[in-house]
């Protein structure tokens, strides 16, 4: 025995409950075992005489705390029933449990369900750069979706930046108008008015066209941090068309 | 009359009967487990108007808190977590709440001198040694010594791994057998002892 194994098996003579339940012979065999390397090792006998007066002292205080049990005040039960009060039952706690869940549920599920609808609502024909493409074989439906896509993110970016600050709308509409369009940008009255639902024909057609035609005034990383924050140029320049790289949608 | 608990009924027969609204359910509750949430608040706050706090809350979330409990688990554990967890929310509070000044604290204080048949007061020793140990430390040896749970028990009612748990208890364990040393409490050797 080691002076980490005598430590040990010290707590495990201390772990031994209830007190007396120990079998004799392992209890003697451990005691013998730990008396003899405390003989050879002059620190470890200093902590066996103190183990073996917490021991004692253990016996004696475990029977003392179950002789005398502490006892509360008996007026204490009737305060813990006065101010449980009645309990709820189980269906109603379930309930409002899962009522934020549900919620949650369905909340997503109606916006799933509006961006397939707004996917599905966009009318082609008003889209005449759209229409001089080849026939509608499954590259153009391909194109059309994800200008449709590109159309719903623009008009959404668009909605909320009406909503947060009209100065910012419109440098916004000036920043996505301004790159290709020779006869300058688009004037803000031109655009449907505000208040308008988000997923507008007339804005999503007319944002749709610019981009159909080769603008891409924005780049993937602008667009995202909302490019209508940023400061208006003095004049229109040249600038590089960004094309929009896939999987990362606005 | 709360103070005499009903034995015929078994724990899952105990929750049943509060989970149905029935009063008597949660007086049974009451009387049954009082004494050893209550000894382990005053074990822990050393103060008896803090203890019966303590023990008030701790039945109010129990009874509250009935239907998210599994009747197949024994009350007790369950209870003594929850009294653990209300006396460390006291002891945290405790330590941040300033001392009141001119207010005598000493009547609430516990007495941990009377002994029984204990001419060297080994006990009222151990006691206030306890008394001296780090809260997690003294919480886990009340819950082993005292209230009798098991390490995984014990883990489960300190939020901590069992192995902590036992490293804890050691730790504990051996202070309190340096601290009586220092005192100058010895018991009787065990070769001096009678065969």
């Amino acid at each position: 025995m080691n002076c980490r194994d005598f430590d040990q098996i010290w707590n495990q003579a201390l772990d031994v409950r209830p007190r007396g339940a120990d079998v004799d012979g392992a209890r003697a065999a451990r005691a013998a075992a730990l008396r003899e390397h405390a003989e050879g090792c002059p620190s470890c006998q200093v902590r066996h005489r103190q183990f073996e007066t917490l021991h004692q002292a253990l016996d004696v205080w475990t029977a003392r705390a179950e002789a005398r049990p502490a006892a509360p005040p008996p007026e204490l039960a009737d305060r813990i029933i006065a101010a449980v009060g009645p309990l709820q039952p189980p269906v109603a706690r379930r309930w409002r449990r899962r009522l934020p869940e549900a919620a949650l549920v369905l909340a997503s599920a109606a916006a799933v369900l509006l961006a397939a609808v707004g996917l599905r609502l966009r009318s082609e024909p008003t889209r005449t750069a759209v229409e001089t493409s080849s026939t509608s074989d499954e590259p153009n439906l391909d194109r059309r979706l994800l200008g449709r896509v590109v159309d719903d993110a623009t008009a959404a970016s668009w909605e909320l930046a009406l909503l947060a600050s009209e100065p910012a709308a419109r440098l916004g509409n000036e920043m996505i108008g301004a790159p290709a369009d020779a006869e300058g940008p688009p004037a803000l009255r031109e655009l449907p008015a505000t208040g308008a639902e988000p997923f507008s024909p007339d804005l999503v057609n007319q944002m749709g066209g610019l981009f159909a035609d080769g603008v891409r005034p924005l780049s993937t990383s602008a667009r995202r941090a909302f490019g209508f924050l940023r400061a208006p140029t003095a004049e229109p320049t040249d600038r590089p068309v960004v094309r929009p790289s896939t999987g990362k949608g606005a | 009359m709360i103070g005499q608990a009903d034995l015929t009924m078994d724990d899952p027969g105990l929750v049943e009967a509060i989970r149905s609204g029935d009063p008597r359910g949660s007086r049974e509750l009451i009387a049954r487990f009082q004494g050893v949430v209550f000894g382990l608040c005053l074990r822990m706050l050393n103060h008896r108007h803090d203890a019966e706090d303590a023990m008030q809350e701790t039945f109010i979330r129990a009874i509250r808190g009935i239907f998210g409990f599994d009747p197949a688990r024994p009350i007790r554990p369950w209870l003594l977590e929850i009294a653990a967890n209300r006396c460390r929310t006291a002891l945290a509070s405790r330590a941040r709440r300033p001392p009141l000044a001119g207010v005598d604290q000493a009547r609430d204080r516990v007495d941990l001198r009377s002994g029984v048949d204990d001419p060297d007061d080994l006990a009222g020793e151990l006691e206030r040694a306890v008394g001296r140990l780090r809260p997690d430390y003294r919480l886990v040896f009340a819950l082993y010594h005292e209230q009798d749970l098991t390490y995984e028990e014990i883990a489960r009612a300190v939020e901590r791994p069992v192995g902590t748990v036992k490293t804890w208890l050691h730790r504990a364990r051996a202070e309190l057998a340096e601290d009586l040393a220092g005192r100058g409490v010895h018991g009787i050797r065990s070769h001096e002892r009678p065969s």
